[in-house]
């Protein structure tokens, strides 16, 4: 259960709300760690575990929409789940747009502030998962020399073995070897899983 | 020295002044004159021989008459000798006699130019004696009665001034005056002239029996006259002629009993004689003394120069009129209309404004002065308490639009808010409503976190409280009531209006940082016009700097204090002002910021100045602008008595 584990990161300048969140969320079972600012969240050390960020949109200094923006340019893919005590729709379109996971006026809903926060949860859980899997292949792709990513790349375009010793002007059983090489090195059973993989990566192997 | 009788009713003293004061004038021609060893050729001496006393008023009257008109108008000097034969207080034949005598003896050294003789008794007597005592000088006379000229004809061819005395005449006077009088009284004496004089008077009234009823109070002692007269009913006449002798025998002054007769009578009295006149009677017709004395005066020179004696003799009279007294009148209530014309009042009391005109036109002058003075400082005085008035109503409006305008800036201002406000409420409520979804959650756990529930709950009810608080802020902003002057502390103050002002600041990307004196002393002012006055320059401030670098949107709100002020100041780091907008910048209306109505600044300054403080904003070094504003320090004295 990815819930066990999860964390729930509330920053409210005010006390008295994040304090109530907080204890909200933890009668549910979460963990969570309160921030009174989003300068305090971002000097904080997170423990590499799924979870969510419950955000207040107005504080003084960065701004729940500021935080949003940094995390964004530091690749950080922490769902986010914005609450605010004034409806603001402009503020809450650009919220969701920069992919908020949702926009809660205050005062909050229960059921769907943890509605909110689980699909938050399960979103970081599906991220986290993804990301996991890409870098390995991105690992795996690292691993190819050189002459291996080419052959690699042509044998994803579909060429055949022929074809490609003629275009990388090599010998036919030379591309055989780096061919069971490339295979072996990448862990794909099938040429068919081969390409998915070449997919997932970015469509292109990196160039040597 | 011949004997004289004195003729007629001689009286034993006195004589009663006007009405018996017939004067003898000896009269003698210088060229008959005995011995002229005194004086010169020019100078003409007149003897004066007068019936009665020296001090009857009559011959008092006329003797100074004879003096001012013969000696003014005369060319030559004339020289008046007067003598009095008192026949009244000396009625003795032997006392006629020496008084020939004496008068013989007296002028026997110079002649005798004009012999005069004055009333009836000085008459007879000179005319008995004339051969004997001067008889070569001219003989005239002055006084004497009409009516006894008339009878007596050796009188005919003598000069002399007649003096009519008539009742008839004078009751016409007193019909005139009181035309419905239908009773007389006639009032004469007990001597012989008494008695004949009351013949008279019923020999010429008779003519009036049917119009009065006539009754005579004749020969009566003074006490039972007295009597009577008190008797004599309101509106008859009487008519006093004459009482030189009362029914006693007692010698009386006719004017003296006069006054007392007129002083108890029920009815108007009225005289025929000149000298009755201001002794009590109303009026009545008769000749003065004054005139007598003149007319005297005037035959007498005629005859000193040379004119014949006998041509002289047509007598002279002087003019008769109705004499009349204003106070007796006025006592009677007689209407001064009814007098005949040519009637003469006299002794009309001159009122106040006749005797002093100008004192009194001067008072008069001085009161109207004063009154006009007074009355136009009355008039300032109640045009400047009006003035006074209408500045502390005109004020009264002023200072109630102030606090209206100054209500509805901050309502105004609290609209601008209500974004801010409304995040601000919604943050208690939601930490409510959150704590309670809590609670309730953690309460179906088992076992239940009963301490976490208490927490809960805990925070619930400060939430509460603190919703409550930022309720109360914002409705004491609109509040009505009149400012009121309290110990405050500014501290306070701005922390307040931090609390509603920070969240708007926050949304627009503004840092407040807040310096505080920690030691500041407490002001007297209004809460609520001193945290308006923070609120706008807050707000002021936020608003500038809406278009400046966000790193730039910094408020520093710092208290300090010296000696006698504390001061505070709202530093921004906006557009600035520049010069005329310093200047300008607390006018009304003035803004320099769309949307604006300019108002809040303006209202800023008034609030500070009706605290006796000052707000000023300068320009800052780098950027923005910063606003201050003074307050002075509470006294001890305004401390204590707000504290009692």
């Amino acid at each position: 259960m990815p819930s066990k584990i999860a964390t729930v990161y509330v920053v409210d300048d005010d006390e008295a709300v994040r304090n109530a969140k907080a204890r909200l969320l933890k009668s549910v079972g979460l963990q969570v760690e309160v921030f009174g600012s989003a300068r305090g969240f971002l000097d904080h050390e997170r423990a590499d575990v799924p979870g969510c960020l419950l955000l207040d949109v107005r504080m003084p200094g960065l701004s729940g929409l500021d935080l949003q923006q940094e995390l964004a340019d530091s690749e950080d893919d922490l769902p986010i789940v914005f609450m605010s005590a004034h409806g603001d729709i402009p503020m809450s379109v650009r919220a969701i747009k920069a992919g908020a996971v949702d926009f809660l006026p205050k005062p909050v809903n229960d059921q769907k502030l943890l509605n909110a926060v689980g699909q938050a949860i399960d979103r970081h859980v599906l991220l986290r998962r993804n990301h996991s899997e890409l870098s390995d292949i991105r690992a795996r792709l690292e691993s190819l020399t050189p002459r291996e990513r080419e052959v690699l790349m042509l044998v994803v375009e579909g060429l055949m073995n022929k074809q490609i010793a003629s275009r990388l002007s090599i010998a036919q059983p030379t591309v055989k070897v780096h061919r069971r090489h490339v295979m072996e090195k990448m862990g794909a059973d099938s040429i068919a899983n081969l390409v998915r993989m070449v997919e997932k990566s970015g469509g292109s192997t990196p160039k040597g | 020295m011949s004997e004289v009788k004195l003729r007629g009713w001689a009286s034993p003293f006195r004589f009663f002044a006007a009405a018996s004061a017939s004067l003898t004038l000896c009269l003698s021609l210088p060229s008959l004159g005995v011995a002229q060893s005194v004086g010169t050729a020019n100078v003409k001496n007149v003897v004066v021989v007068y019936s009665y006393e020296s001090v009857l008023p009559a011959n008092v009257i006329v003797d100074r008459m004879l003096r001012e008109n013969m000696r003014v108008a005369a060319e030559c000097q004339i020289e008046i000798y007067s003598e009095y034969l008192d026949t009244a207080r000396f009625s003795s034949a032997g006392h006629l006699d020496r008084s020939m005598a004496h008068l013989k003896e007296k002028y026997s050294d110079r002649s005798v130019d004009l012999l005069i003789a004055g009333g009836i008794p000085a008459l007879d007597f000179l005319l008995s004696r004339r051969d004997s005592l001067f008889p070569d000088s001219p003989l005239m006379y002055c006084c004497i009665d009409s009516k006894r000229v008339e009878a007596d004809k050796s009188l005919a061819n003598l000069p002399g001034v007649q003096m009519r005395v008539d009742p008839v005449s004078t009751l016409e006077l007193a019909k005139a005056l009181q035309p419905d009088a239908n009773r007389l009284f006639v009032i004469t004496g007990d001597s012989n002239r008494d008695h004949s004089w009351k013949m008279q008077a019923q020999d010429r009234l008779s003519a009036y029996q049917r119009e009065f009823q006539i009754e005579y109070l004749s020969g009566l002692p003074l006490e039972e006259l007295l009597q009577r007269v008190r008797q004599i009913p309101a509106g008859a006449i009487v008519l006093f002629l004459l009482y030189m002798q009362d029914g006693d025998g007692h010698h009386l002054f006719s004017p003296e009993v006069l006054q007392q007769v007129a002083e108890r009578s029920a009815a108007p009295v009225y005289g025929v004689y000149n000298t009755y006149h201001g002794n009590g009677i109303v009026g009545g017709n008769f000749a003065t003394f004054e005139d007598l004395g003149k007319e005297t005066a005037e035959l007498g020179l005629q005859i000193l120069n040379g004119t014949d004696p006998i041509e002289a003799s047509a007598f002279k009279q002087a003019p008769v009129h109705n004499y009349l007294d204003w106070r007796q009148m006025q006592r009677w209530g007689l209407d001064q209309s009814r007098l005949p014309s040519g009637s003469v009042v006299d002794f009309r009391q001159l009122s106040a404004w006749e005797r002093y005109p100008g004192r009194i036109v001067a008072a008069i002058t001085i009161i109207v002065f004063q009154t006009a003075m007074i009355f136009v400082l009355v008039l300032q005085i109640r045009q400047r308490r009006i003035a006074e008035q209408s500045r502390l109503a005109s004020q009264h409006i002023v200072q109630r639009q102030r606090d209206e305008l100054a209500r509805v800036n901050r309502v105004t201002t609290v609209g601008e808010l209500s974004t801010s406000i409304a995040h601000e409420v919604n943050q208690p409520l939601d930490a409510i409503v959150t704590n309670a979804q809590a609670a309730m959650r953690l309460l179906r756990q088992s076992p239940t976190d009963t301490e976490e529930v208490a927490a809960a709950l805990h925070d619930i009810a400060n939430e509460g409280n603190r919703a409550a608080g930022i309720l109360n802020r914002v409705r004491s902003l609109a509040r009505k009531e009149q400012p009121i002057s309290e110990p405050l502390e500014l501290n306070e103050g701005v922390r307040d209006v931090l609390r509603l002002a920070a969240p708007d600041a926050q949304n627009r990307g503004v840092v407040i940082h807040q310096e505080f004196d920690d030691a500041l002393p407490s002001i007297m002012g209004d809460q609520i016009e001193i945290q308006q006055v923070i609120l706008n320059l807050l707000m002021n401030a936020a608003q500038a700097m809406q278009d400046v670098h966000p790193e730039s949107r910094q408020i520093t709100v710092r208290t300090t204090h010296d000696a006698r002020f504390v001061q505070l100041t709202v530093e921004d780091g906006g557009v600035g002002l520049a010069d005329d907008q310093l200047r300008r910048i607390f006018e009304p209306f003035y803004t320099t910021r769309p949307g604006g109505i300019g108002m809040g600044l303006s209202i800023s300054q008034s609030i500070i100045q009706s605290h006796g403080g000052e707000i000023w904003a300068t320009q800052n070094a780098d950027r923005g602008a910063t606003f201050h504003v003074r307050l002075p320090i509470a006294s001890s004295d305004a401390l204590n008595l707000t504290n009692v």
